[in-house]
């Protein structure tokens, strides 16, 4: 079976979906046993230092729950647009690659923006749904969290 | 009233019993008393001392605005400097962290040794027969001490002693991170929020807030019951709580169904004016608030570990710090929230706003032992603002 669409496209796609607020439509460019890490640079440790964002599926349906419905700090809506760039594929084993990235996030709520930028390290696997993440470490350059609070997704 | 008579606004007349008046927020002349009679005066927490474990290493920080380096000698000896030269001010060390032998300034390259002394200038020579180097040394906080592997300092030497500071807040220190191990830094968030420095100890002593404005957090059923608000002395505040596995559904959603709570008791703990302690089910975080501006405050919030646990057990704290504490997590996003939709409420002062609550409960304690969503330690904390602010700088 052949991918529709390379890899670039489907992470393309993926960030639209987000970036619109199709958070359900999102979701499923998600495999079930997905794991998305943020790390700040300075704890970079996977296993014994703290991340910002530490998700599996669950924490991840979890947190969608929450910028729809209960984050008061999503009420009114983040308006979020990610971009990548410099994208690098590397085979991986049947059916996965690895795509390496650049990410910059620009948030704008009431009046205030923020940009968040750094390093997307991504896992994608290829199945009957097309392409799907299966895991995401991502760091953040960001020195400091200016806004104080990350309400969406990076 | 011992406040300079030139001063427009008398720091003691914005405290009442029952009430707190939103100038100590936002008023630039507070903020700058503040600074002089409570962060230049009073124990601060400065970090941890996994932080600065072996000789040599060292990181910067404010102590209020004061620059300051803290280090670890040769010896083995911390040390707490004061980040400006002797020679024209500049900064001697513009590192967050490291290892280092020495700090050289970089205008000049006079250069120092961890100790702060010292150690050489180029063309010594110039400055004459009568000039010292052995004399001259970066200025040191007078006091320094640890506890529990907090390391604390003061820049006035006449402050009392470390642990009649802490008065019965240590015992509940020594709980929160003194598990057997050794406690150790798993990771700082760093953070800005806008909004006055005194928001977020406000708000880690608050148990009415729980419910409402972390309505996800709170409908994990267990993890808010019933507990006491307590005003320990000096400033310090706790709540404290019966903890329960977070069960249901939100449960879930965060994560937090399935831990083992390392003990039977949450605790969330205002030490005054630097620091707040949390310690809610497995996740144990030290929050060193700085003040940058009236409104403007620095957050480092340093995760504790402990050496030689389980690594399921490391994977849990830092999985429900993410969760729920951190400036991504349930209840972390929506404090900051919080601040912000404060700091700029206080923009209002016409009419008769002025005043802002800290009633609640009043009816009903006994001074310093309260209701959990009461505002017992809140009032605690502001009698002893009240009295440092009083005090002539």
């Amino acid at each position: 079976m052949e991918p529709t669409e390379t890899p670039e496209q489907f992470l393309f796609r993926s960030f639209r979906l987000l970036d619109r607020g199709d958070f359900d439509e999102w979701l499923l460019t998600c495999s079930e046993n997905v794991s998305i890490v943020l790390k700040s640079r300075n704890n970079r440790e996977p296993l014994t230092e703290i991340a910002l964002i530490n998700d599996d599926f669950e924490r991840l349906r979890g947190r969608i729950e929450q910028i729809k419905r209960y984050w008061h700090a999503e009420s009114p809506p983040t308006r979020t647009q990610h971009s990548i760039s410099n994208v690098e594929t590397e085979p991986h084993s049947e059916g996965l690659v690895f795509v390496h990235s650049c990410f910059t996030v620009v948030a704008t709520r009431r009046n205030q923006q923020d940009i968040l930028y750094g390093r997307y390290q991504d896992l994608l696997r290829y199945g009957v749904k097309g392409w799907q993440l299966e895991r995401r470490e991502a760091v953040l350059e960001n020195d400091i969290i200016e806004r104080g609070k990350i309400s969406f997704i990076v | 009233m011992a406040y300079p008579e030139n001063a427009s606004i008398n720091p003691a007349s914005l405290i009442k019993e029952d009430a707190i008046h939103r100038k100590i927020y936002t008023d630039p002349q507070i903020f700058d008393l503040e600074l002089r009679n409570i962060f230049e005066k009073t124990w601060l927490v400065v970090g941890h001392e996994s932080e600065v474990c072996r000789p040599g290493d060292f990181k910067t920080l404010h102590m209020g605005t004061q620059p300051i380096i803290l280090s670890r000698d040769e010896d083995g000896e911390l040390h707490v400097l004061l980040n400006s030269c002797r020679h024209r001010g500049a900064l001697v060390c513009r590192k967050e962290r490291g290892n280092t032998k020495s700090f050289e300034c970089l205008y000049h390259a006079w250069t120092y040794g961890l100790d702060g002394f010292l150690a050489g200038l180029p063309k010594e020579e110039g400055y004459g027969p009568s000039f010292q180097r052995k004399d001259i040394r970066l200025w040191r906080a007078p006091r320094i001490e640890t506890f529990c592997g907090l390391i604390f300092a003061c820049l006035d030497e006449n402050v009392m002693p470390l642990l009649e500071f802490l008065g019965p807040a240590a015992e509940f220190i020594e709980v929160a991170l003194k598990s057997g191990d050794a406690g150790e830094v798993t990771g700082i968030n760093e953070y800005r929020y806008q909004g006055n420095w005194k928001l977020h100890l406000d708000n880690t002593i608050d148990g009415y807030h729980v419910r409402y404005l972390h309505r996800f957090f709170s409908n994990a059923a267990g993890l808010f019951t019933e507990g006491e608000s307590i005003a320990l002395g000096n400033g310090h505040g706790l709540l404290r709580w019966e903890s329960a596995s977070a069960a249901g559904e939100t449960g879930r959603l965060l994560g937090m169904d399935k831990s083992e709570t390392t003990l039977p008791t949450n605790r969330v703990m205002v030490l005054f004016p630097s620091c707040a302690i949390v310690h809610v089910q497995d996740s144990v975080n030290v929050r060193i608030g700085t003040p940058l501006a009236p409104l403007s405050t620095h957050v480092q919030a340093m995760a504790i570990g402990f050496k030689n646990e389980a690594k399921e057990v490391r994977q849990r704290r830092i999985q429900q710090f993410a969760a729920a504490q951190g400036p991504a997590g349930s209840a972390g996003a929506d404090d900051v929230e919080a601040f912000e939709a404060s700091h700029e409420g206080f923009q209002a002062t016409v009419g008769d706003v002025g005043w802002l609550s800290i009633a609640r409960g009043m009816h009903r304690d006994n001074g310093s032992n309260g209701d959990l969503e009461d505002d017992t330690a809140l009032r605690g904390m502001y009698q002893w603002w009240r009295y440092l602010m009083a005090v002539e700088p």
